[in-house]
């Protein structure tokens, strides 16, 4: 019973390390930064002479 | 053989633990105690800054006089002059906790109200928390020789940006950003709040942006999906005075 | 050791435990709510609810990274077992804290609308298919209903009533609960209202929490894949000299797909029993004669090396083994006698002048 409590517990932290390691780098890794900052982007010929007189 | 060295062993219903053991456990609880001080101060001192939101408690209780238009979500239209500003503007309004002015400003649309209540401020930008003696009534005194200006069409546009709820954001509360306000932007926004899009990078100097569907009515509660992502999204843009207006169609919304 | 219940046994040591872990707690609360403000470069400050909600949420993070990390501490060094014997308070505690958090939350964030804010946290937020975006609110509900249910059930009345093995399976729930309050924090305060400090410091956390629990199963692995010789009869296996016994002491024999085994040296007298304490499973083996008693290192439970029975007035019992001495090597049998059964100690002349 020991014994197997003991691999029990072994085989819950190896899993708890990979899931939990990758959960915490993903979550930070997709986090906003800033990198992601883009610029409005006109898509009419409407918006792009708004963009054009606003230079 | 057996060792002569001290061979300590902690009982924890012994009356003191064994001496060679007591300086190592004041060692590890004042280490303990520096930690937690210094984890403490650590985060404490460098969280991030939530912005110059707030409620302008100190300018008191403000009455406006104006037009309300009351879609997408309500606004006040007021001439240049009134609450100091040199030009018209267009103000967003708010009952008060987290409840719209859909009710009160459904029936007077378009006609000249009287709205008094709390400011909300954040840099330009600013919120009427509708209430009190006030509230939102047919002007008693409407403005002469004023009616609001006509609607401005920018084109179709892609932002990028981050849908908050109008209230939070403009002074409500600090954080009013962010997934870990997701929550509260959501109860905003079924509360009738107006949702607005902050974008990362400024269209014609404004950051903030009114959001309506693709008719300029009230967005569906498909927008809770999007809240407080980073996202970009597309649709016409419209300024109605100071006030942008962003027509999307949630279809296009992209998290980045 | 109870022979009655009775709500919390104090002794001198769970006082000066608790009152340790109150400077922490008071230490961290005290510095996060009144100090650091004054150092922040902020426009204007957090939200008063929501920076109090950030003080206990970060603090029961950082209280049950402690938790967790006692536990193999104490396996790869004995000096960290005083840590161990109290942790039930901590983790009440712990549990305590997190209800604060959530009550300025609840009382903030899911305020100010006709909504229930109760109910609100259930049917605000329903991005269940989102990573980023997900209701990350529900992920530190469940680890706070698995606390609450850890925290009841921490008495020793529910150790007895639910037998050791079913009790600490039921209370390795602290490591869900914590798999979930990582996921909260990461998906949550991680992702916007947190700093770099904030960050950095959860990092380390989880990091030296699975780096301890490794090292710690790897050791436990070690001993457990040591293979000592059986005999013939395939009954009795070599436990090695006496001699290296340190006196009342023990050495730890692991037997083939079966518990462990101590076999403690008192004096010239040699006597085995089971490594497995009744009340917690802690290991006997590591624990020491005092009194006569084999004593626990866990929570002090003593047992007669003889019979493996507790002194009266406790009714504890754990199995014993016989033992032999051949030609200076001692020998184990490897089957098990009903627990309280008594073996007359071996007596090894070699061993006389021990300290």
């Amino acid at each position: 019973m020991q014994r197997a409590y003991r691999k029990a517990h072994r085989t819950i932290w190896f899993i708890l390390a990979l899931v939990l390691v990758f959960t915490l780098g993903l979550a930070l890794m997709l986090r906003p930064t800033g990198t992601h900052e883009q610029p409005p982007v006109p898509l009419d010929d409407t918006a792009k002479s708004v963009l054009e007189g606003s230079k | 053989m057996a060792t002569k060295k001290p061979d300590p062993f902690f009982i924890g219903w012994a009356k003191k633990p064994p001496k060679s053991l007591q300086g190592f456990l004041f060692l590890v609880s004042a280490v303990l105690i520096g930690a937690a001080a210094g984890v403490a101060f650590g985060i404490g001192s460098s969280v991030p800054d939530p912005g110059d939101a707030r409620f302008a408690w100190g300018a008191g209780y403000q009455t406006f006089t104006g037009y309300v238009d009351a879609k997408p979500y309500p606004l006040l239209r007021l001439p240049a002059g009134e609450g100091g500003r040199d030009k018209p503007h267009a103000m967003l309004i708010t009952g008060v906790g987290k409840r719209g002015m859909q009710q009160l400003a459904g029936p007077l649309n378009g006609q000249p109200v009287d709205a008094g209540g709390i400011l909300l401020k954040r840099g330009d930008l600013d919120m009427l928390q509708v209430g009190g003696r006030v509230s939102l009534r047919p002007a008693e005194n409407p403005v002469l020789n004023f009616s609001p200006a006509p609607t401005e069409q920018l084109g179709r546009w892609r932002l990028t940006g981050e849908i908050c709820d109008g209230k939070c954001y403009t002074g409500a509360m600090r954080p009013g950003v962010g997934l870990a306000h997701k929550a509260c932007a959501n109860f905003c926004i079924i509360g009738g709040i107006p949702p607005v899009f902050v974008t990362t990078a400024p269209l014609l100097g404004s950051e903030f942006f009114l959001l309506a569907d693709e008719n300029g009515e009230p967005l569906s509660s498909d927008v809770e999906d999007w809240v407080a992502l980073l996202i970009s999204l597309e649709g016409e843009v419209e300024r109605r005075d100071d006030l942008m207006i962003f027509k999307v169609n949630l279809d296009s919304a992209k998290q980045l | 050791m109870s022979v009655k219940y009775v709500p919390v046994i104090w002794n001198r040591t769970k006082l000066v435990y608790d009152v340790v872990v109150l400077a922490i707690v008071g230490a961290y609360l005290g510095i996060y709510i009144y100090l650091a403000p004054t150092f922040q470069t902020v426009t204007r400050p957090i939200d008063w609810d929501i920076y109090k909600a950030q003080a206990f949420g970060t603090c029961v993070f950082f209280l049950l990274t402690f938790i967790l990390s006692i536990g193999p501490l104490a396996r790869l060094d004995k000096r960290f077992l005083p840590l161990l014997y109290n942790r039930r308070h901590l983790g009440v505690i712990t549990c305590v804290l997190a209800y604060f958090h959530v009550d300025y939350i609840l009382g903030w964030y899911n305020a100010f609308s006709p909504i229930n804010r109760y109910v609100s946290v259930f049917i605000v937020n329903t991005s269940f298919d989102r990573f980023l975006g997900f209701p990350f609110e529900i992920l530190g509900i469940l680890a706070l209903l698995i606390m609450t249910i850890l925290a009841v059930t921490s008495h020793d009345f529910w150790l007895h009533f639910l037998k050791p093995t079913l009790w600490k399976f039921l209370h390795m729930g602290i490591y869900l609960a914590y798999a979930l309050i990582i996921g909260h924090v990461a998906l949550g305060a991680l992702q916007s209202a947190a700093g770099p400090f904030m960050t950095a410091a959860t990092g380390v956390s989880l990091t030296l929490v699975i780096t301890l629990h490794l090292l710690a199963a790897r050791k436990e692995h070690l001993i457990d894949s040591l293979k000592s010789t059986l005999d013939d009869s395939g009954d009795w296996m070599d436990a090695g000299s006496p001699e290296d016994i340190p006196d009342k002491r023990a050495r730890i024999i692991s037997i083939e797909d079966d518990e462990r085994v101590a076999i403690f040296r008192n004096g010239t007298k040699l006597s085995a029993i089971s490594n497995v304490c009744a009340h917690q499973n802690g290991p006997l083996g590591e624990g020491k004669i005092v009194y006569g008693c084999v004593t626990c290192p866990w929570h002090g439970y003593q047992y007669r090396v003889e019979d493996g029975r507790s002194p009266p007035p406790f009714t504890e019992k754990i199995s014993t083994y016989r033992i032999k001495l051949e030609s200076g090597r001692l020998w184990l049998n490897v089957k098990a006698l009903p627990p309280g059964t008594y073996v007359e100690p071996v007596v090894s002349p070699m061993t006389g002048e021990g300290s």
